[in-house]
């Protein structure tokens, strides 16, 4: 009897390593010098470039909301209005627009935004937080808000 | 997988499909299977319980059915706008095929792509778009600068000087109006 296994086992051939290797040079395509053409260095720039990649996902959010609400606070401003107040005042008439389509008006729809920074202007008034602008006369509240 | 290595889009698609009319974007659908392999073994159950009330329910689609022997399964779309989707069905049960039959069903050629934003419009403004002037008094225009009265501060309330000319004014008419009081008729 011939037994072949074990032979067969110790012959066994190493698999393509091209598959691998692929998949972390699709990453590396548009990398600087040899990050991109060899392995070894490849695979450390290409961990580091998912890395950051999560890092920066994770900051995206916050980012994009901190410039919202910077937009708003000049465009407040222009209107006589801090930031602060305007949110407030905004929360208080149950008026439940967020930080970015309130930035989107103050730049796509101005004449909108003013009117909404003047009712946030009358409600701070009438509540007594401002006591340094003249209430608006052109809108009427009834003492419903 | 990083986003650089990938194209990227803005949105578009065919909205106004369903606005008027319906049309549906798949042109064709091709099943490719082998009658042998176990991998096949869901596409296979699947042409034979459920493609031709498929077929009957969708008279816009050509229908087509390709045995191959000792290759993959794969179900491909073929679209109005010319774009291709192939899609491999190893291993998948009859369920699950129709599942992914059902998606490719319902949507159109366009590359399903990383989108850069995620609305889209032709107008994005309709009171036109904040410029610095927007909301500036026009009286600027033909104002020549230095000018004294925009540099003046802004009065939030009467200044010493203010109340105290008020204080002399009233006292002026109060003791004006006792005089008047005190004169022989």
């Amino acid at each position: 009897m011939v037994f072949l296994t074990a032979v067969r086992f110790l012959r066994q051939p190493s698999p393509d390593s091209w598959w691998k290797r692929n998949r972390i040079f699709q990453m590396s395509k548009y990398f600087y010098g040899r990050n991109r053409n060899c392995y070894s260095l490849a695979i450390r720039a290409v961990h580091k470039a998912l890395d950051r990649a999560r890092v920066t996902r994770v900051a995206q959010g916050s980012d994009a909301r901190q410039l919202a609400i910077t937009r708003i606070h000049s465009a407040a401003l222009e209107h006589g209005m801090e930031y602060r107040i305007f949110i407030s005042s905004l929360n208080k008439c149950h008026i439940a627009l967020n930080r970015p389509i309130l930035s989107s008006l103050a730049i796509y729809e101005p004449r909108t935004f003013k009117s909404l920074v003047e009712l946030c202007q009358t409600k701070s008034i009438e509540d007594g937080l401002d006591t340094l602008n003249k209430r608006p006369e052109h809108i009427i509240t009834r003492g419903m808000l | 997988m990083s986003s650089a290595t990938r194209t990227s889009a803005y949105l578009k698609n065919i909205l106004q499909n369903g606005v008027g009319r319906y049309v549906c974007q798949l042109q064709r659908v091709t099943f490719q299977f082998c009658k042998s392999r176990g991998d096949s073994k869901g596409i296979r159950d699947f042409i034979e319980t459920h493609l031709v009330d498929f077929a009957k329910q969708n008279a816009g689609v050509a229908v087509y059915v390709q045995p191959r022997r000792h290759r993959r399964p794969y179900v491909i779309a073929e679209y109005l706008n010319g774009a291709k989707v192939d899609f491999c069905v190893h291993e998948q049960n009859a369920d699950e095929v129709s599942r992914w039959l059902e998606h490719l069903r319902t949507r159109c050629g366009v590359q399903i792509q990383r989108l850069r934003k995620q609305h889209h419009t032709d107008h994005p403004s309709i009171q036109g778009q904040w410029t610095p002037f927007v909301n500036l008094p026009t009286e600027l225009n033909t104002t020549q600068f230095p000018s004294e009265n925009l540099s003046r501060a802004i009065q939030r309330q009467p200044t010493a000087t203010q109340k105290i000319l008020d204080m002399a004014a009233k006292q002026q008419a109060a003791s004006g109006d006792q005089g008047s009081e005190n004169k022989p008729v």
